[in-house]
C-alpha cells in the first residue's frame, strides 16, 4: 500500500522567480517514517549530497525564510544560523533569556574524556536502582540520586582516530554537536553563546565541537585565558571596548563599500551580495551586545588562580580541576549556560595523592590488558571521576537568580567518543549524565550489539527536550529515554 | 525597450509559431515535445511532479534558469535510459533520438554564457591573498577560522561560497590580528621577579625524568624533547627579555669517574637569534653544585634540560643496539628476565617487573657472548619495540645511574627587555608597510599610501570615493586617540572586510580586464594578481587572446600550487590524509606512504604540463614518481627489492623517476595510490564508489543525483557468494538498475587494487588467533567490467587503452573539471559544448596539455563572469 498526501505551493515573487515547495507523507509498507537516504548522499559528502538550505526573501513580511530546495552537487552549510533567533528576538543586547524556552533545565555541560574510560571499572553489573557501585563510581557516590549511568550506548558510527568526533557529532564527524543545538535555545541571552575548554595539550586531530556549518570551534586551554575572558580586567576591557568600538565605524565603511558594489553587479547577484548585507547587521548586533556586556559592572568573583598556567603535560589533572571550577563559575555568573570541556589523554605522568605514575597516560590506555597499567590507568580516571563530584557538589551548592540549586536546571554529561581506548573502538561509550531535573539513581543498559536498540543520540533526544530545544531528534534517533519521561 | 504588454505579446507569439511548427513537424516525423508529452507528462506535469520534478515544457519557462537546468537533468536522463523507468511504456530509439536532437538545440539556444555568481575569496585564497598583499609568507588562517563548503568537489565555487556572521566576525579578527602585526597594541612593562622552582615542579613526560629523593633525575639522551628532557611546569616567561638563571644539580656515574663529565644542556624553549644562548653545565660526580649564568626568553618560553651524553638514547636505532649489546653481555640476567616476561609493560612498572624476575633463585641466567646468535637474539627481542623497551629500561639507569639529578632552579628577571625576533622583523615589516608615511603624514602621503593598499587589497585601483572614505577613517581615528598607528589599524581592518577584498567575479557579462586577470590568477596560483597582471589590466592589454596566452604560459611557468591545489581537489586526495588503512592491511602506515602517494599525483600532473605532453600521458605514463615506501610496500616495484636488504636503517623518502610499461597496470591516474585509497575506506574496497568516481573525473558522465526517497538496498544476498554476485541484487530493483548498470560494471575494473592501492588478484579472508589476526587468500578477484558505451573490459589495462585510444573523451572530462575549478561555477550543456569543440580541436594536436589550457582561458566560458 503505497499513500501519499501533498500539499503545493506556488509562489511568485518580484522578478518573476518561481519557486514551489510541497509536503509529502508517506507511508510506505515498512512504515518508515524516514526512510534512509542513498548510501551515495552521505558517503561522498561535499561533492554528492543534493540538498541544500537557501535563504530567500519571500516578502517583505516574511522575511529569512529558509526552505529546501534541490539543486544539482551542492552541499551548502550555513554557519551560525544559532545567530538568527537572537538576531530576531528583538531589542540588541537587551537579554530576553528567550522566555519562549519552556525546558526544566536552562543549562548544558558536556566533558569529554579523550581516552574513555576503563569500562570494567566503570559499569556496574546490575542494572537498575540497586546496582553495587564501582571502583569509578565511588568517587560520585555521594550524587548516586543525581546521576544516571549510561552502558552499551554509542552512536553505531565508524571506528579510528578521526572519530572521536563523533561523541557529540553523532553518526556523522561535522554533523552539528549537541552542546551547539542545546545553545540556539538556552545560549541566546547570555554574553557567551558557549564556551570551549580544555584541560591538557590541545589535540591536533580531535575537536569536541562542530557548528551548524560544520566549523570545528576551537578550545582554550590556558585557565588564565578563560578567566580573563569570563571577569575581564580593567586593562582587557579597554582594549576589547576599544575594538569594538571601533569595529564599528569600519563596519559603517563598509556598508559604502558594498552600496558601491551594489551598484556595479548584476541582478543576480544583488541576492548575494544580500548576504553579505545581513552579516554585517549580525555582526554590529553581536559586536553591541559585547559592548553592552563590557559596561556592566565587572563581575567579582571570589577565586584565585595559580599564578602559573597549568598548561604543562604533568599538570593536566589540575588543570582540568581548574577548568571545572571556572565551569561552574561561569554558570553562577551566567556568562553562558553552554560549555564543554575535553580532556586531552596523550603521553601525560601525573603525580597522584603524591606518588609518581610510572608510565604516560597513554601509554597506560594501550595497556593490552596488563594489571599493572590498568591499576594505574584506573587511578588516573578516578581522579576524573573526583573532579566530576566536586563540580556536582559546587552545582547544588551555588544557586541561581531563583534561589534554586544549579544542578537542578543544569544537565552535566560525562562521556567520550571512545568505547576501548585500548582498541581505538568507538563502540560502547560509557557515559553519565547528572542533574537538569531529570529522574536519575538508575544504571541503564542496553546491548551494543543490537541493531535496533537505543542509541546515544537517544540519551541526547531526552537531554534537548529537557532543555526546551524544539529539536526531537538525532543522529536518526528520536526515541528518547523511557525512563526519563 | 518592451514594456510589460510587449513582453505577453512576444511570448504569445513564441507559443503560436511552436505550436504552428508543431504542428509542422507532426506531418513527417513525430514531434519532441509529443513524444515527451506521451512517455513523461503524466508523472512530471505540474500537477503529479512525481519525484519533486516538473519537465518545463513550455517555451515560455525557458528564460528562467532552472528549467534549462530542468531540461539538462531530462537530457541526460534519456540519454543514459534512465526515464523512462524500466516498468514503463518505452519511446522507439527513434523518438528518443527525435527528443535528444530537440533538446540539444533548445539548450544551446537557451542556455546564457556564464554566469558565476558574486565569488568570495575561499580560506586558501584568503590565507594567500594576505599572505601576498602583506608580505607575510608564513601567514596561515586563524584556527577556528570556518572552512568553505565544497560544492562540485571543489572549494571555490560562488554559489556555496556563503557568507554569514561568524565567517564575517572570524574575517574581523583575522584582520585585527593581521593589524596587530604591523601596529601592535603598546607594551606593558613588568617587574623583576624570582620563581623558586623545586624539583617536583619539573615536567616528566613519558618516560623522560624521574622524582627520586627530592631531585629530578635525567637518565636519557635524544633530540625528541618530550621524550629525554624536562622544564619547569609553572613558570613561562612573562615577556620578552634576559633572565638569570641558577641551577643546583649533582650527577652520579656507578661505574668509573672518569668517564666523560655529565654535560647537561640547558636552553630556551623558543630560540631568538643572538639574544638565546644555550649553556652546558659540566657536572662533576659527587656533591650538588650551583650553576649561574643568563639567558634570553621570549615571551611564553620557559627553559629546557637535557642530558647531552646520558647512557643511551633509545630513538636511535644503531646506537640503541649497540648499546644492548654491551648492557646484555654484562647484565645477562636481563635478557632472561625480559624473555621470561616475554616484554614487560612498558615504563616504571615494567622495570619493577623485571627486577622481581631477576630477583627469584629460579631464573636461568645463560651467559651471552659478545658476536653470538644468542647474544644478537636477546637484543632484537628487546629492541623490537625500541620506545617501549627504552621508557623501561631507562628506569634502571634513574635508580643506578648515571644520571644527573636537578635539585631546584632558580629563575630572576627580566633583567633586561628586548624585542624578540618576531617583533624586529614586524617592526622593519612596518617600516616597509607605511613607508613615507613614517616621516611624514599631511593628508597627500595618507592618500597615496592608501591608494596603494587599497589598491594591493582590492586588486584594481581604487576609486577617488573609496581613498576619500578610507582617509577620513584614518583621520578620524589619529584625531580621536592621537595616534596615526590606530588609524591605520582600524583601515586595515576595514579594507580586509570589504566586500571589495572578499569578493571577486563582479559586473555581469564579458569580465573587465580586472576580473580576468583575478580570474586567471586565481585559477592559476591561487592567489591575487601580481603587479605584472595589474598593470596589465590597467592598460587594457590583457584581454588580447596574444597577451592572455603569454600570461598564461607565464603562470604556469612560475606557479608551484596549481597541481597540487587543484589535483588535490578533483581527485579528493584529502582523503589519504584522513583515513587510517586497517592494520591488518599494512602494519605500520606511515607518513612516508602518505607523502609518497599525494606527491606522485602533483609530480605527474607538473611533470605532463612542464613538458606540454598530451593528457593522455596522466592516463598511460611509461613512468611513475614515487618514494621508497611506496614503490617498496606499495607498488611493490623490482627496483626497490634490492633497498629492502637487511642493514638498512632508514628509507629514504626522496622522490624517484621510475620506468614502467605504458600498457602494463602500474603508472597514471588509474593506479595510482593516493587515488585507489581516496576512492575507498581505508577497510574494503567499494565497486560503487569507484565506479561512481570513474564515471565522475575521468569519464566525464556522471550519473545523476540518486533520488533521495530510496531506501537503503537491503537485498537478498544469501545465495551470492562474491562482491559482484552481491550488488547484482541492485539490478533486481529497477529503480536501482537504472543508475547502476552504468556504475557497477566500471567500478569493478578497479577491484584489483585494495584499499590503499596493491595489487590483488583474491579477496583477502582474516582469521583471529590469539589476538592476532592472519591473512588467506579468498575469492579471486574478478575485474572484468562493461563500460557505458558497451566495450568490455578484461581489468584496469583495458580501461587505460580505451582511454588512450578515445583521448577527448578524458580530456574533455579534464577540461570541464579545469573549467569549474577556474570559473567557480558548473558549465551549462551550451558550455559543456563549447568546451568540447575546443577539445575537439585541440584533438588535432595531440592534446598538448599546456596547449590546452591557453586555449581553454581563451574561450568565451573563461572570459564570461
Amino acid at each position: 500500500m503505497f499513500l501519499s498526501a501533498q500539499l503545493k505551493h506556488v509562489h511568485r515573487v518580484k522578478g518573476g522567480l518561481c519557486v514551489q515547495w510541497k509536503l509529502t507523507w508517506v507511508l510506505n509498507r515498512s512504515h518508515q517514517h524516514c526512510p534512509p537516504a542513498h548510501p551515495r548522499l552521505s558517503h561522498l559528502g561535499g561533492s554528492a549530497a543534493s540538498y541544500i538550505f537557501f535563504w530567500i526573501i519571500m516578502k517583505p513580511d516574511r522575511k529569512n525564510r529558509r526552505f529546501l530546495l534541490k539543486s544539482g552537487g551542492l552541499t551548502l552549510t550555513l554557519p551560525a544560523l544559532q545567530s538568527a533567533p537572537s538576531a530576531m528576538a528583538g531589542e540588541v543586547g537587551k537579554a530576553t533569556g528567550h522566555e519562549s524556552s519552556e525546558g526544566t533545565a536552562k543549562r548544558l555541560i558536556c566533558v569529554g574524556s579523550n581516552l574513555g574510560l576503563y569500562r570494567q571499572a566503570f559499569y556496574p553489573k546490575q542494572t537498575g536502582h540497586q546496582y553495587e557501585t564501582t571502583t569509578l563510581l565511588k568517587p560520585l557516590e555521594q550524587h548516586r540520586k543525581d546521576f544516571t549511568v549510561f552502558s552499551g550506548f554509542d552512536h553505531r558510527a565508524a571506528n579510528g582516530h578521526r572519530n572521536w568526533d563523533n561523541y557529540l557529532c553523532g553518526q556523522r564527524v561535522g554533523d552539528v554537536t549537541l552542546d551547539q543545538i542545546a545553545a540556539e535555545t538556552i545560549g541566546t541571552s547570555t554574553r557567551f553563546e558557549s564556551l570551549q575548554l580544555c584541560a591538557g595539550g590541545i589535540p591536533s586531530i580531535q575537536r569536541m565541537v562542530y557548528t551548524r556549518g560544520g566549523v570545528p570551534l576551537p578550545m582554550i586551554n590556558r585557565p588564565s585565558v578563560v578567566y580573563r575572558k569570563l571577569f575581564a580586567t580593567a586593562d582587557d576591557r579597554e582594549r576589547s571596548e576599544y575594538l569594538l568600538k571601533s569595529g564599528r565605524s569600519a563596519l559603517d565603511l563598509v556598508q559604502e563599500d558594498a552600496k558601491q558594489l551594489a551598484r556595479a553587479v548584476g541582478k543576480d547577484d544583488k541576492q548575494k551580495l544580500s548576504e553579505y548585507f545581513t552579516s554585517l547587521r549580525e555582526l554590529e548586533q553581536r559586536m553591541s551586545r559585547q559592548l553592552n556586556h563590557l559596561a556592566d559592572e565587572t563581575v567579582e568573583v571570589d577565586y584565585e588562580l595559580p599564578a602559573y598556567d597549568p598548561v604543562a603535560p604533568t599538570l593536566m589533572l589540575e588543570c582540568e580541576q581548574i577548568m571545572f571550577d571556572l565551569m561552574a563559575l561561569a554558570l553562577q555568573t551566567d556568562a553562558t549556560r553552554v560549555a564543554t570541556l575535553f580532556i586531552a589523554g596523550l603521553g601525560q605522568v601525573f603525580t597522584i595523592d603524591g606518588q609518581t605514575v610510572r608510565a604516560g597516560y597513554h601509554a597506560l590506555s594501550h595497556h593490552g590488558n596488563d594489571a599493572d597499567l590498568i591499576r594505574d590507568l584506573v587511578r588516573v580516571e578516578t581522579e576524573h571521576m573526583r573532579c566530576l563530584a566536586r563540580f556536582i557538589s559546587q552545582l547544588k551548592e551555588k544557586t541561581d537568580a531563583d534561589g534554586q540549586p544549579l544542578l537542578d536546571t543544569t544537565v552535566v554529561m560525562f562521556g567520550t567518543g571512545m568505547g576501548d581506548a585500548s582498541r581505538h573502538s568507538n563502540r560502547d561509550l560509557p557515559t553519565i549524565v547528572a542533574g537538569g531535573g531529570l529522574k536519575h539513581g538508575q544504571h541503564l543498559a542496553v546491548d551494543p550489539k543490537d541493531a535496533r536498540g537505543q542509541q546515544l543520540g537517544d540519551v541526547f533526544v531526552s537531554i534537548l527536550k529537557q532543555l526546551g530545544s524544539p529539536v526531537d531528534s538525532f543522529s536518526e534517533t528520536k526515541r528518547g529515554i523511557d525512563a526519563w519521561s | 525597450m518592451l514594456g510589460r504588454k510587449g513582453v505577453f505579446v512576444l511570448i504569445a507569439t513564441v507559443m503560436f509559431w511552436s505550436s504552428v511548427q508543431c504542428w509542422a513537424e507532426g506531418k513527417g516525423k513525430r514531434d519532441a515535445r509529443a513524444v515527451l508529452q506521451e512517455f513523461c507528462m503524466d508523472c512530471h506535469d505540474r500537477s503529479a511532479a512525481e519525484g519533486d520534478f516538473v519537465l518545463p515544457l513550455e517555451a515560455s519557462s525557458w528564460t528562467q534558469p532552472d528549467a534549462v537546468k530542468s531540461l539538462e537533468l531530462v537530457h541526460t536522463m534519456i540519454e543514459k535510459k534512465i526515464m523512462p523507468p524500466v516498468d514503463m511504456d518505452q519511446p522507439s530509439e527513434a523518438d528518443r533520438r527525435v527528443v535528444l536532437d530537440w533538446l540539444d538545440k533548445t539548450l544551446i539556444d537557451n542556455s546564457p554564457l556564464g554566469g558565476t555568481p558574486l565569488r568570495r575569496l575561499s580560506g586558501r585564497e584568503y590565507a594567500n591573498t594576505v599572505s601576498q598583499i602583506f608580505g607575510l609568507t608564513d601567514y596561515s588562517l586563524p584556527a577556528g577560522f570556518p572552512p568553505d563548503n565544497q560544492q562540485h568537489g571543489f572549494d571555490n565555487q560562488g554559489e556555496a561560497l556563503v557568507i554569514a556572521a561568524s565567517h564575517l566576525e572570524s574575517m574581523a579578527d583575522a584582520a585585527t590580528q593581521i593589524a596587530d602585526q604591523f601596529f601592535p597594541p603598546p607594551r606593558k612593562t613588568v617587574s623583576i621577579k624570582t620563581f623558586d622552582v623545586p624539583a617536583k615542579d619539573l615536567v616528566i613526560s613519558y618516560s623522560s625524568a624521574c622524582l627520586i629523593d627530592g631531585a629530578m633525575r635525567l637518565a636519557s639522551s635524544g633530540t625528541n624533547v618530550n621524550r629525554h628532557a624536562t622544564w619547569p611546569t609553572k613558570f613561562e616567561a612573562p615577556v620578552s627579555g634576559r633572565y638569570r638563571i641558577e641551577i643546583t644539580a649533582s650527577s652520579f656515574d656507578p661505574r668509573n669517574a672518569s668517564k666523560p663529565v655529565p654535560v647537561l644542556l640547558v636552553e630556551a624553549t623558543q630560540m631568538t637569534g643572538d639574544e638565546a644562548k644555550q649553556s652546558s653545565l659540566r657536572i662533576k660526580p659527587g656533591p650538588k653544585q650551583t650553576f649561574e649564568f643568563e639567558i634570553g626568553l621570549d615571551a611564553g618560553a620557559t627553559i629546557r634540560m637535557r642530558y647531552a651524553n646520558g647512557p643511551f638514547d633509545y630513538e636511535d636505532k644503531a646506537a640503541y643496539t649497540k648499546f644492548l649489546e654491551t648492557l646484555l653481555v654484562q647484565e645477562p640476567e636481563i635478557a632472561a628476565a625480559w624473555k621470561k616476561l616475554r616484554s614487560p609493560a612498558r615504563g616504571g612498572s615494567g622495570w619493577e617487573r623485571l627486577k622481581e624476575v631477576m630477583a627469584s633463585k629460579d631464573l636461568d641466567v645463560p651467559p651471552l657472548q659478545p658476536g653470538s646468535d644468542a647474544l644478537k637474539q636477546a637484543v632484537k627481542s628487546v629492541s623490537s619495540n625500541a620506545v617501549s623497551s627504552g621508557e623501561t629500561l631507562v628506569y634502571k639507569f634513574f635508580e643506578e645511574g648515571p644520571f644527573i639529578a636537578i635539585e631546584r632552579l632558580r629563575i630572576t628577571g627580566p633583567i633586561a627587555q628586548y624585542q624578540d625576533r618576531d617583533q624586529q622583523r614586524l617592526a622593519r615589516k612596518r617600516e616597509q608597510f607605511v613607508g613615507e608615511l613614517a616621516d611624514r603624514f599631511d593628508q597627500a602621503t595618507l592618500q597615496r599610501f592608501l591608494a596603494k593598499f587599497l589598491r594591493s587589497t582590492f586588486r584594481r585601483a581604487p576609486t577617488q570615493a573609496e581613498i576619500d572614505r578610507y582617509t577620513k577613517l584614518v583621520q578620524s581615528e589619529h584625531q580621536k586617540t592621537g595616534s596615526l598607528d590606530d588609524g591605520l589599524h582600524l583601515a586595515v581592518r576595514t579594507a580586509l572586510i570589504s566586500p571589495a577584498f572578499l569578493y571577486r567575479s563582479i559586473g555581469p557579462g564579458q569580465l573587465s580586464d580586472h576580473e580576468l586577470a583575478s580570474r586567471l590568477s586565481y585559477f592559476l596560483t591561487s592567489a591575487p594578481p601580481d603587479e605584472t597582471l595589474l598593470k596589465l589590466a590597467e592598460s587594457g592589454r590583457l584581454s588580447s587572446s596574444g597577451e592572455l596566452e603569454k600570461q598564461t604560459r607565464r603562470l604556469l611557468k612560475n606557479s608551484n600550487t596549481f597541481a597540487e591545489d587543484f589535483t588535490s581537489q578533483w581527485l579528493g586526495l584529502d582523503a589519504v590524509d584522513r583515513l587510517m588503512p586497517d592494520a591488518r592491511l599494512i602494519r605500520l602506515f606511515s607518513n612516508d606512504h602518505r607523502q609518497g602517494m599525494r606527491k606522485e599525483v602533483v609530480m605527474t600532473f607538473q611533470h605532463v604540463l612542464d613538458r606540454n605532453q598530451s593528457v593522455t600521458q596522466l592516463i598511460a605514463p611509461d613512468f611513475v614518481f614515487t618514494n621508497e615506501a611506496v614503490g617498496r610496500e606499495i607498488y611493490d616495484l623490482p627496483s626497490f627489492k634490492a633497498t629492502a636488504k637487511k642493514g638498512k636503517q632508514k628509507t629514504s623518502k626522496a622522490m624517484k623517476q621510475v620506468a614502467v610499461d605504458p600498457e602494463g597496470r602500474v603508472g597514471g591516474l588509474l593506479s595510482m595510490p593516493a587515488i585507489m585509497m581516496a576512492t575507498a575506506n581505508g577497510v574494503d574496497t567499494q565497486p560503487v564508489l569507484r565506479g561512481v568516481w570513474l564515471l565522475e573525473n575521468i569519464l566525464g558522465s556522471p550519473p545523476p543525483e540518486p533520488p533521495k526517497a530510496v531506501p537503503a538496498l537491503t537485498p537478498d544476498t544469501a545465495g551470492a557468494t562474491s562482491p559482484k554476485a552481491r550488488l547484482a541484487a541492485h539490478m533486481a530493483e529497477p529503480s536501482c538498475a537504472a543508475c547502476h548498470r552504468e556504475i557497477d560494471p566500471l567500478g569493478f575494473v578497479l577491484e584489483n587494487f585494495d584499499p590503499i592501492g596493491r595489487w590483488r588478484e583474491t579477496y583477502p579472508v582474516y582469521t583471529e588467533q590469539d589476538g592476532k589476526s592472519k591473512r588467506a587468500d579468498g575469492l579471486p578477484i574478478d575485474a572484468t567490467g562493461t563500460l557505458p558505451s558497451g566495450e568490455d573490459l578484461r581489468d584496469v589495462t583495458d580501461l587505460k587503452k580505451y582511454l588512450v585510444a578515445n583521448p577527448t573523451r578524458f580530456a574533455g572530462c579534464l577540461s570541464e573539471k579545469l573549467m569549474t575549478y577556474a570559473t567557480g561555477r558548473s558549465l551549462n550543456y551550451r558550455e559543456r559544448q563549447i568546451v568540447s569543440g575546443i577539445v575537439v580541436a585541440a584533438g588535432e594536436n595531440d592534446l598538448k596539455f599546456a596547449d590546452l589550457i591557453v586555449e581553454l582561458v581563451d574561450s568565451e566560458v573563461f572570459r564570461t563572469k
